[in-house]
Parts: C-alpha cells; sequence; structure tokens
C-alpha cells in the first residue's frame, strides 16, 4: 500500500476542466457530450481503484492515462453501434498517445483558453456561458451549479443542453481564433463571465464549508491564468485580475468564526489572505498601461484602497468617492450610483449622503429591495436619527433571506 | 489473530451520479480509512475487481455452462474487497462500521476459517 499524500484541493474539479479541454480539442468540440462522458469514466476509476490500492505517485498523469483508455473504449462503442466516425476520431485517439507533455498538469495552457472561449461563447446568452463555464471549467456537477447560482437542478440541466446544442448548431470549435479578434471581442467576454463567476462564489459562500466548492477560487485562478498568457495579457485582464485578488483577500474577514455576517468596521483585517494581497497589488500595476480605463479598472482602484488600509480608520474615503465619480460617469448603474453615495457617507457625512440619495433619481430602480431599505437605515443610524432607521430596518428584514444578513439587520435595530 | 474479508457491494450506478467534488472527498474518506488501517497493522490485502460480472460456471451435459455474471442491470455487485486482520468478529465489525463504503454500498464481512493444525 503505497503511503497516500493529501490530494491538493479541487484537484478532481481542476483536473475535469484539464482533462476536457485536451480532450475536446482533438475529438472537436462536437462530441463535447463523449470527453464529458470520458472524463467521468476516468474519475471514476480512480474512484473505484484508488481506495482499495493506494493513490498513485503522480494522479495527475494516472487520470490523463485513465481518461485517454476511457475515450479510445467511448470511441470503439460508438463505432460499434453503428455510428459512422469521422476520420478525425482516429487521429484524436492517436495525438493523445503522441503528446507526452498531455499527462502533465498544466498552469493554465492554451487549451484551457480555448475551453473558455467554447464556454463564453458570444452566440451564447450569460446565463448560459456561465453554467457551462461551471460545469466544463470549474467541474461542477448540475446540483453543485444549482446551489451556486440559486436555481434548481432540472433548469440547470436544460440550461446546459440548450448551451451545448446552441454551440453544436453554430459550429462553435475548440480553437483559438486570430489575435486581433481573440483580444478585442472573445476576450471581454470571457472576462465578464469570470466577474459573474466570482459573484457566484461570493453570494453562495453562505458559510464556510470544506466541501462547497471555492468558485472565487475558481474566478481568481482562471483569471491570473489569462494573466500569464502573453495572448490574453491585457490591461483589462490584469485589472480584473487585480480586482479579484484584491476582494478575494478579504474575504476570509467578513465573517466572524459562526458564520456572522461582520460589518466592515468589524471586520478583523488580520485574517486577510495576504498571499493574495501582494499579486493583487502587482497585476493593478500591471493593468496601468495604456489609455483603456475600464470597469475593472476602478474597481481594482477601489478595492486597492480597502486593501492599503491597515485600519478602519485609515481608509480613505475621499480617494474611493473619486473613483465612484468616475464609475458612475463611465458605467452608470443603480448599484453604482448606491455604492457610491455608501462612500461619500463615510467621506462627508450621513446628512449630506440622505440629501444626495434623496435628491438623486439614479437609485429609483432599487427602491423597495433589501439593499435601498438597508442602506438608508445605516445613513439615518450614523445621522442620529434613531425611529427613521428602525423603520427602514424592519422594511429591509421583510425582504431579507438569508439568516446571517437576518442576523446583521437584527442586531443594528435600537 | 483472524482473517477477515471485507466484500464491498454497491450499485455501480450509483458511483456514477456523483461529481468531481464528491468523488474526491470520498477518495480522501477511503484513503484516511486504509492508512489508519495500514497504520496499526490491520490491512493485509486489498483489490478492486473488473467492472464486469465475471462469469458463472456449472456443471454442463457435455462440457461447463459458462455464463456472464450480472452486471449492466445488477444492482447490487462486488467491486473490491480488502482483507484485513482483527482480533474478533466484534473488532471486524467495528473496523467496518467505520468504513466509508457504508455510505455507497454496503459490507459483507466473512471470516477467514483457517485449517486447524494437528
Amino acid at each position: 500500500m503505497n503511503t497516500p499524500s493529501q490530494l491538493i484541493d479541487d484537484l478532481f474539479r481542476r483536473e475535469y476542466a484539464r482533462l476536457v479541454a485536451l480532450l475536446a480539442r482533438r475529438a472537436g468540440a462536437g462530441r463535447i457530450d463523449l470527453v464529458e462522458d470520458a472524463v467521468q469514466d476516468a474519475l471514476l476509476a480512480a474512484l473505484r481503484h484508488w481506495p482499495l490500492k493506494g493513490m498513485p505517485e503522480r494522479p495527475s498523469a494516472w487520470l490523463f492515462a485513465a481518461a485517454r483508455n476511457a475515450f479510445a473504449d467511448r470511441l470503439r462503442r460508438s463505432r460499434r453501434e453503428g455510428f459512422e466516425p469521422l476520420p478525425e476520431f482516429d487521429a484524436a485517439a492517436t495525438t493523445i498517445d503522441a503528446d507526452p507533455a498531455a499527462a502533465l498538469p498544466h498552469a493554465f495552457d492554451d487549451d484551457l483558453l480555448r475551453l473558455m472561449l467554447y464556454c463564453c461563447h458570444p452566440s451564447l446568452p450569460a446565463e448560459q456561458q456561465l453554467a457551462l463555464t461551471l460545469r466544463l471549467a470549474c467541474g461542477l456537477g448540475a446540483d453543485e451549479i444549482a446551489a451556486a447560482l440559486f436555481s434548481t437542478p432540472p433548469t440547470i440541466a436544460q440550461r446546459l443542453v440548450r448551451a451545448k446544442r446552441r454551440l453544436r448548431e453554430g459550429g462553435v470549435e475548440f480553437e483559438l481564433p486570430p489575435l486581433d479578434e481573440l483580444v478585442a471581442q472573445r476576450l471581454p467576454v470571457v472576462l465578464d463571465a469570470l466577474y459573474l463567476l466570482f459573484n457566484a462564489g461570493y453570494l453562495s459562500a453562505e458559510h464556510v464549508d470544506a466541501h462547497r466548492p471555492d468558485l472565487c477560487g475558481d474566478a481568481l485562478r482562471l483569471a491570473a491564468g489569462l494573466a500569464s498568457l502573453e495572448a490574453t495579457a491585457t490591461p483589462r485582464t490584469q485589472a480584473l485580475a487585480a480586482l479579484l485578488h484584491l476582494l478575494a483577500a478579504r474575504l476570509p474577514a467578513r465573517r466572524a468564526d459562526d458564520g456572522r455576517l461582520l460589518r466592515l468596521e468589524e471586520q478583523d483585517r488580520a485574517r486577510w489572505n495576504q498571499n493574495l494581497v501582494a499579486p493583487g497589488f502587482r497585476h493593478f500595476v500591471a493593468s496601468c498601461r495604456g489609455d483603456a480605463l475600464t470597469r475593472f479598472h476602478i474597481e481594482a482602484a477601489i478595492a486597492a484602497c480597502h486593501a492599503r488600509a491597515a485600519t478602519f480608520a485609515d481608509i480613505d474615503w475621499d480617494e474611493i468617492l473619486s473613483h465612484y465619480d468616475r464609475l458612475v460617469a463611465l458605467y452608470p448603474s443603480p448599484s453604482a450610483h448606491l455604492n457610491r453615495l455608501i462612500a461619500l457617507r463615510y467621506a462627508h457625512g450621513p446628512a449630506a449622503a440622505l440629501l444626495a440619495l434623496n435628491a438623486s433619481s439614479e437609485m429609483d430602480a432599487l427602491e423597495g429591495q433589501l439593499l435601498m431599505h438597508a442602506t438608508r437605515a445605516e445613513f439615518h443610524a450614523a445621522n442620529g436619527d434613531r425611529a427613521l432607521a428602525d423603520r427602514e430596518y424592519r422594511l429591509a428584514l421583510a425582504r431579507v433571506r438569508d439568516p446571517q444578513v437576518r442576523a446583521l439587520l437584527e442586531a443594528r435595530l435600537a | 489473530m483472524p482473517d477477515f474479508l471485507l466484500l464491498l457491494r454497491d450499485n455501480p450506478a450509483d458511483w456514477s451520479k456523483l461529481s468531481p467534488t464528491q468523488m474526491q472527498a470520498a477518495i480522501e474518506r477511503y484513503i484516511a480509512w486504509t492508512q489508519q488501517l495500514a497504520e496499526r497493522g490491520q490491512l493485509v490485502s486489498a483489490e478492486k475487481l473488473v467492472n464486469d460480472g465475471g462469469r458463472h460456471l456449472h456443471r454442463g451435459k457435455d462440457a461447463p455452462l459458462i455464463s456472464d455474471g450480472p452486471y449492466i442491470e445488477a444492482k447490487d455487485v462486488i467491486g473490491g474487497f480488502y482483507v484485513v486482520r482483527a482480533d474478533s468478529m466484534a473488532q471486524a465489525e467495528a473496523i467496518c462500521a467505520e468504513c466509508p463504503h457504508l455510505d455507497f454500498g454496503w459490507i459483507e464481512l466473512r471470516q477467514v476459517d483457517p485449517m486447524p493444525a494437528p
């Protein structure tokens, strides 16, 4: 019996993505279902073998061989079932055998980039892109995707079927487009999907749970991967990588040990993941090239302000406010306006924030929603207006679903 | 100290429903369990069986009757086995009680009966 070593976190999920990318490039996107089945076979083979015979010395190489064999098996079976395979099938099986590098796990390579481009194809609506990314690039099962997106397994299963059908009917392949098309048209879609992926991870991280897939980590890793490839390391990619690193760095401080949500002023900054702060700043510096000032740049600048402050009192709210001024000018949205007002509250005081809130129609779309009531409540409370604050807290509580948010709001009631 | 045979029985279809995350979690649990047995000197051997029903052989008129054991539609198949060493059936049962396989299938536990020495 081998001396077992610890499997690295998310190994199987990452191997799923790596092996799908590897096989799909050679089998063609039209056979994505067969590829997925073969990769699943490989992981299942590990599940049946390793408990009895111990973990192999090189798990990734073992899984690659198992996937290659499973793929060849399924090809043969599909041939026997009267399916006429295209000539490239045999070529597919042989190129995998001939590629010794295929057995090694890659950090982020062209195959994974092709996979991302496939999942985030512009012909798919954003929700299908995200579901397909979660399935193929993050290795989540339908149940896990449903949990991450606050949906149901049948809905997600349908979404995946539709996504793959649309790609098949569109003849979309696993390929790298010409560089200018890649950078100008395809990459931005991928970056937007990674932003949504991070957001899904952020929202679904209700409790610290060792077995809940770390989607923030996935988004971060994929963004960093894109930032490491010369072709895709554009300033906007660097800005997204910076933003996600700096946001993720502060995540461990968001909740107390009992899972309770903490307000910014209560958070213990010693819990920040310093391993992510330094790379975050490096990516931020790298993003400050060229002329483009994108939403990711501004949001990264705001995250950098927070990450630079040693304590809550050290936060430079004036600088954050100036970034938000730029953000709402370039990318106006109700939530951007609201976040700006929260910064304004700390920079100029709650009275000024309330005046601005009541004078503005930019946030009308948010009226009646939890966030708006909670924000008004906080402004009134900071302004010394207890009665109005409690009224807004109660209105917010009427709309709350997350028990941790409920606990936070109830604690704020007088 | 007697040896015991732990036959790992399950429905093959159940495994394919697991996600990669669930599969990894399962493997980690199994490996932790076998590592503990090995450290205590209780693990004698372990083998995985090929994913089919094997063969059933019976005496036939002219030649043995050989048929394929059930697999595709089978709800209960032996996927592999451990041989462990324990003081008693009770201790063997205690070892099985900790085995993660109980969350995925069931275990048939048989005691090896060595031939008595004269």
